[in-house]
């Protein structure tokens, strides 16, 4: 088959090969250079010399980010808020699939209440209706304030979309004979669709995961306290700052943290590297066609 | 049984369907309200005044009634420093700071001043909610938006207009008049009545301004004086010189490692603000840029950053930039980027605090480097004026229908008197002996103009006797770290630049001394246009100088900038603060 190549699909091949490993490099550096900012001592960091290799190897950011009580805090919340809002959110959304996965015939609501979600995807009441159902359900400054709404967001309509649409691909003769040995819907869904849907599954896990991770607009402000802030919004709040335009002398001891990058650069690797191992684990459920072949005659 | 369970179910269905659906209505609607909420940015910030009659309901008549409605005894309440018996509950919000620290097991919520608040004042003092300071402004807008609002709270000047047109802020015109002490009415008024008077709506008191010095906001200019021996030049006496030395320590290799790796005046993105901004540069040519100014022929105000006097400053800069005397990647640098290069560039026009950051992370590792502070000249050596900011960039403000208004007016005497009044006592209520600020914990805190420069004087003196012992302890801490430098210790050089005998510090008292401060004369709310237009104004200005700077327009193209300046809104605000300036 190499052989078969001609000159011009090599170059094709290879110049692809060259490109996509650029851009793959491209995309690493800023990780390696924030990984040598936090190895590297601050008096470095703060005058540039640190590329991507750390200069005066250290370990104190790391030291000091592991002793910061509202480091480990807002990780805490995050951890908690990943499984309980990533569990809750795939729990809905199948219990949302399975229905509008069936033909009209079937469920004749179907496709009104299709339209009805796809219509929240484009359409929402805004902000301050948001945050007074929040404030009125008594979620605010409370982990549920974190989990509950994020039903609504947008992804998770498209993740709706992206699992209904794995459903209905799924050979009807299955479901069928399940319910000729007499099972239900009930049945149908958790014993048979779901077990099925295993690559549909890690991937919309793997979405909200990492969504319930990185958001961080909703902890600023549905939590009243910043030490129930998650960790996204901990993170947002250290390295986001003012530029500095009304300092005043009395404001002395936050400048002399403001150069604390190498302490920036640990938080921010420690933040990533939970997500980043999800990754490797979930992988192995992206396996296809496993229904091959599962129905026959 | 399972597949039972299930029938019965769906048999369900039908019948609950609409209950169903109801549910799921309420479900999506929750939904697509996030789907806002992550995109909510700039949804926030217009929403303050759209909200008029959300506040919390309450006779509004109360608003004014400064005591005895609970049937508290009148006479020690009534005292500006009186005490309430039984105590009263006041709620606030905030937002903090990860740098501020506390005495050991107090925190935000329990500290001295707080202690001071339930036993001093007899106020219960407590918050609503805290918020990472950077984010304040957002979550503030969202609780004026629903109406959700603490007893007393700080705002900025937009928020204020808002809320006073809102009325969702209590009137403190009675509250100020009756107990307001005099030392603290003399801070608040300090620098001629306008910081009070931008708080001041129709003729009545809305809020307290937040005070704090202005003088510390002045650029001062920064030259690395090593540099200057070792290339043979003498300290800058005018503009000229400055220019001058720019251009040496750009093309003469003032570092000796034999690379054209230096450059002469730091210059960061922004243009304004941060530790290098321009103002200093453009003030020495007698342009104010970003303030308001008198334009003596006129009498009318004007906007300093179109005035004719900025072309010169610019055709300079173009200059020294086409000679490689700055940067020429400062137009993608904010100021923490380009605060890494402080080992490579040897002069800015920049804040007093400069010495901490960035400046001390290059000396830790360059012990031979050295800056010095100068005032600014003009082209001709004479002294020029520096603009200041104005004092209050923030306000206290008292939500309508709360019973206690005053009590908002108390605190603000209670700072005064603490820190810097008759019964003063620093050490408990500022910074503590072990160094720790506890002053960050107070809430309307108003600070007098000059506190660092009397800091400075003080220090200084202490440092020509030798005698530390009249200073307080956050003074003193100072005093020490500056002994410390004497003393070998590079770690702490930048408090030498800032508050020792030469130092930022004491070319700001010469400011103060010899009136060399040009403050923005408009200090009223911002207008309606400079609501809608101001920002991207600011934009196209930044974009049409940083051209000018790099090369990549004329200086003449100054012209046509400001005929787009003046088309694009820029009139209609000019008109806005002009009106305002004849009301006063």
């Amino acid at each position: 088959m190499r052989s078969n190549m001609s000159i011009s699909r090599k170059l094709f091949v290879s110049g692809n090969y060259v490109f996509l490993t650029l851009l793959a490099v491209l995309c690493l550096l800023p990780l390696v250079h924030v990984l040598a900012l936090s190895f590297s001592s601050s008096s470095a960091a703060g005058t540039g010399l640190v590329r991507f290799w750390p200069v005066d190897m250290t370990l104190s950011s790391y030291r000091f980010v592991l002793d910061k009580p509202e480091f480990l805090l807002s990780m805490g919340v995050t951890v908690k808020r990943v499984l309980l809002g990533a569990s809750f959110n795939m729990l809905l959304i199948i219990l949302v699939a399975y229905p509008l996965s069936k033909e009209t015939k079937a469920f004749r609501l179907r496709t009104p209440l299709a339209w009805y979600f796809v219509f929240t995807m484009l359409f929402s009441g805004g902000l301050i209706p948001l945050y007074m159902t929040v404030r009125n359900t008594g979620m605010l400054d409370s982990l549920w304030g974190l989990i509950f709404p994020t039903w609504g967001m947008g992804t998770n309509i498209f993740n709706i979309v992206l699992m209904l649409n794995f459903f209905r691909g799924l050979p009807k003769e299955l479901e069928e004979s399940g319910v000729v040995d007499g099972a239900g819907h009930w049945t149908v869904c958790w014993k048979i669709i779901v077990p099925l849907s295993l690559p549909v599954l890690a991937t919309v896990a793997l979405f909200t995961i990492v969504y319930h991770w990185n958001s961080w607009f909703d902890g600023l402000i549905f939590m009243n306290r910043t030490e129930h802030y998650p960790l996204s919004t901990y993170l947002q709040t250290i390295l986001v700052q003012d530029q500095l335009a009304n300092v005043n002398a009395q404001d002395l001891a936050s400048l002399q943290e403001v150069s604390d990058r190498t302490a920036k650069a640990a938080q921010i690797f420690i933040g990533s590297l939970p997500i980043l191992l999800v990754y490797p684990f979930l992988q192995r459920f992206f396996i296809k066609g496993i229904v091959m072949g599962s129905v026959k005659g | 049984m399972n597949s039972k369970g299930t029938q019965s179910k769906e048999g369900g269905n039908t019948m609950t369907l609409k209950r169903w659906t109801l549910t799921m209505m309420t479900t999506g609607l929750i939904g697509s309200m996030l789907l806002t909420a992550c995109s909510g940015n700039n949804e926030g910030k217009s929403v303050g005044n759209s909200q008029e009659g959300t506040a919390p309901p309450a006779s509004a008549g109360s608003a004014s009634i400064a005591s005895g409605g609970d049937g508290t005894t009148t006479d020690p309440t009534a005292e500006p420093l009186g005490k309430y018996d039984p105590p009263i509950k006041l709620t606030s919000a905030r937002g903090v700071d990860s740098t501020y620290k506390y005495e050991a097991g107090d925190d935000l919520e329990h500290n001295v001043w707080t202690r001071a608040y339930q036993d001093d004042l007899g106020i219960d003092f407590s918050y609503d909610w805290t918020v990472a300071a950077a984010q304040y402004d957002e979550k503030l807008n969202i609780a004026i938006a629903s109406g959700d609002l603490p007893d007393m709270f700080t705002v900025n000047a937009t928020q204020l207009k808002n809320l006073v047109d809102a009325g969702q802020i209590a009137d403190l015109t009675s509250s100020w008049d009756q107990y307001a002490t005099d030392y603290t009415k003399q801070i608040v008024t300090e620098d001629g009545g306008h910081s009070l008077q931008s708080a001041t709506f129709n003729g009545k008191v809305y809020a307290i301004p937040n005070t704090l010095s202005a003088v510390d906001t002045a650029s001062v200019l920064w030259v690395r004086t090593d540099w200057l021996t070792k290339l043979g030049l003498s300290e800058p006496q005018s503009l000229q010189d400055v220019l001058t030395i720019a251009k040496a320590f750009a093309t003469q290799d003032p570092d000796g490692n034999g690379k054209q790796d230096t450059y002469g005046l730091a210059v960061h993105k922004n243009l304004w603000d941060g530790w290098a901004g321009l103002e200093g540069f453009f003030n020495a040519y007698g342009a104010y840029p970003q303030i308001w100014v008198r334009d003596e022929a006129s009498g009318q105000l004007a906007f300093g950053t179109v005035q004719p006097a900025m072309k010169q400053a610019l055709a300079d800069l173009q200059n020294l930039y086409e000679t490689g005397a700055i940067d020429p990647e400062f137009g993608v640098k904010d100021p923490g980027k380009e605060g890494e290069l402080a080992d490579k560039f040897g002069l800015f026009f920049g804040k007093q605090w400069a010495p901490i950051s960035p400046l001390q992370a290059a000396k830790n590792l360059d012990p031979e480097m050295d800056w010095k502070a100068f005032p600014i000249y003009d082209l001709n050596g004479q002294p020029t004026k520096s603009q200041a900011k104005f004092p209050v960039q923030s306000y206290t403000v008292v939500r309508k229908g709360y019973e206690h208004p005053e009590a908002a007016v108390k605190l603000a005497n209670l700072f005064a008197d603490k820190m810097f009044g008759p019964d003063m006592e620093p050490s408990k209520y500022g910074t503590t002996a072990d160094n720790i600020e506890v002053f960050h914990a107070a809430v309307a805190q108003i600070w007098p103009n000059s506190q660092n420069q009397e800091a400075q004087a003080s220090i200084s003196a202490a440092l020509n006797s030798n005698d530390p012992s009249s200073l307080t302890p956050a003074l003193k801490s100072t005093y020490d770290n500056i002994v410390k430098f004497r003393n070998g210790d590079n770690s702490t050089w930048a408090f030498e630049r800032i508050f020792g005998p030469v130092s930022s510090q004491s070319v700001l008292n010469q400011y103060l001394e010899q009136n060399l401060l040009q403050n923005n004369e408009f200090f009223g709310a911002p207008t309606p246009m400079i609501g809608s237009k101001q920002s991207s104004l600011d934009k196209m200005t930044l974009e049409n100088l940083t051209k000018i700077i790099m090369g990549d327009a004329s200086v003449d193209d100054f012209d046509t900038y400001v005929k787009n300046w003046s088309n694009l809104g820029g009139a209609d605000i000019t008109n806005e603060v002009n009106e305002w300036y004849a009301a006063q």
